[in-house]
């Protein structure tokens, strides 16, 4: 479920969270489980009297994280990809290569110098032609 | 009189240009949250949504008009946070959350997108957070090619271990592994030693 995070209402559809809440804020945050926004009076006083019994500085952090901004909650893992490694030589002209639909692999060092070139999964290579902008609208002043 | 006017102009020819702070980092280091933690602080609202899903943020999000103050020190700044850096974008990473397959592959595209202008962006930045989750192996691929590409550019960058809150956290670990750059470390989620981290800021890029 996603949830406001100005007045903590949950959104019911997509269309809210594109249009922003009603309360004006267009940030919400995604809780997974999507019942700890939810919890019962019963649960919360449960939740309560287990922090109870903790030590002074265990209860102190307790309070710390339970007054941090919803938004700032996060309990979130490295994904597997996070120690991926790509092994590009330098005879590859791609830069990004599409090994099925949805898994992309990246060459981080020649995207930093070169333009975008796609390879996907059947060879086809596509490149994307650098355009500079700023110099293009420059060049247009120039002209005129 | 004369002084006041005085102290306006020098006021006008004094004032600095707001320089533009890049947050880079590996997906679910902590990025956003630190975003958001920088803007309440200083604007006064966050920036944007944090999730446990992998590559959340997939546009560059930028806050104008964040004015730093430390200890009687002020640096004006854009803040600029970047999507996740990854060498390998996997849709099935997402599945786990629930996400549909459709849905897991259109966020694989644009988180994609999104590493791709993150790094096109670095040739735009005055300066860098680097973001290491300290709970995870900091010899990454990413991590190693990154900070190196920012070295290599010349732009000042501060690295920052987050999540120290974190029983499993290894800040010394990431220390080891950069050891010629400067660290902070924080935890974003509780806001632990973010005054730490603005000190660095304004005495590093003020």
């Amino acid at each position: 479920m996603h949830k406001c995070v100005r007045c903590n209402r949950i959104a019911s559809s997509l269309e809210e969270i594109n249009a922003g809440c009603p309360c004006g804020s267009k940030v919400f945050v995604f809780n997974k489980n999507g019942d700890s926004g939810n919890r019962s009076a019963a649960e919360e006083a449960k939740a309560g009297e287990e922090n109870a019994g903790a030590a002074p500085e265990v209860q102190q952090q307790v309070q710390a994280v339970a007054e941090a901004p919803v938004i700032m909650k996060q309990n979130g893992k490295a994904p597997s990809s996070y120690y991926a490694r790509t092994s590009f030589t330098t005879d590859d002209v791609e830069n990004i290569r599409v090994q099925s639909e949805g898994v992309f692999v990246l060459d981080l060092n020649t995207l930093l110098k070169s333009p975008v070139v796609l390879k996907d999964e059947e060879g086809v290579y596509y490149v994307k032609l650098p355009y500079d902008e700023k110099k293009a609208a420059k060049g247009k002043k120039a002209k005129k | 009189m004369i002084h006041r006017l005085f102290d306006w102009l020098r006021g006008i020819f004094s004032r600095k240009k707001a320089i533009r702070l890049g947050i880079y980092g590996s997906p679910n280091a902590g990025k956003t949250t630190l975003a958001n933690r920088i803007c309440v602080d200083f604007v006064g609202e966050p920036m944007g949504a944090v999730s446990p899903v992998p590559h959340e943020t997939r546009t560059v999000q930028k806050k104008d008009n964040i004015s730093l103050k430390f200890h009687g020190c002020k640096l004006s700044m854009s803040l600029l946070d970047m999507p996740g850096i990854a060498v390998k974008v996997d849709y099935r990473d997402f599945l786990e959350y629930g996400i549909s397959k459709e849905e897991a592959q259109k966020r694989a595209r644009d988180a994609t997108r999104g590493v791709v202008d993150a790094v096109k962006k670095m040739d735009e930045v005055d300066a860098a957070l680097f973001i290491i989750d300290a709970t995870e192996d900091p010899y990454t691929q990413v991590n190693i090619t990154i900070l190196g590409n920012i070295e290599a550019r010349k732009v000042p960058v501060i690295i920052v271990a987050n999540k120290i809150d974190l029983p499993n956290a290894n800040t010394a670990k990431v220390q080891e592994a950069f050891p010629g750059y400067d660290m902070v470390q924080v935890s974003a989620m509780t806001g632990e030693n973010l005054n730490g981290l603005y000190k660095e800021i304004v005495e590093k890029l003020s």
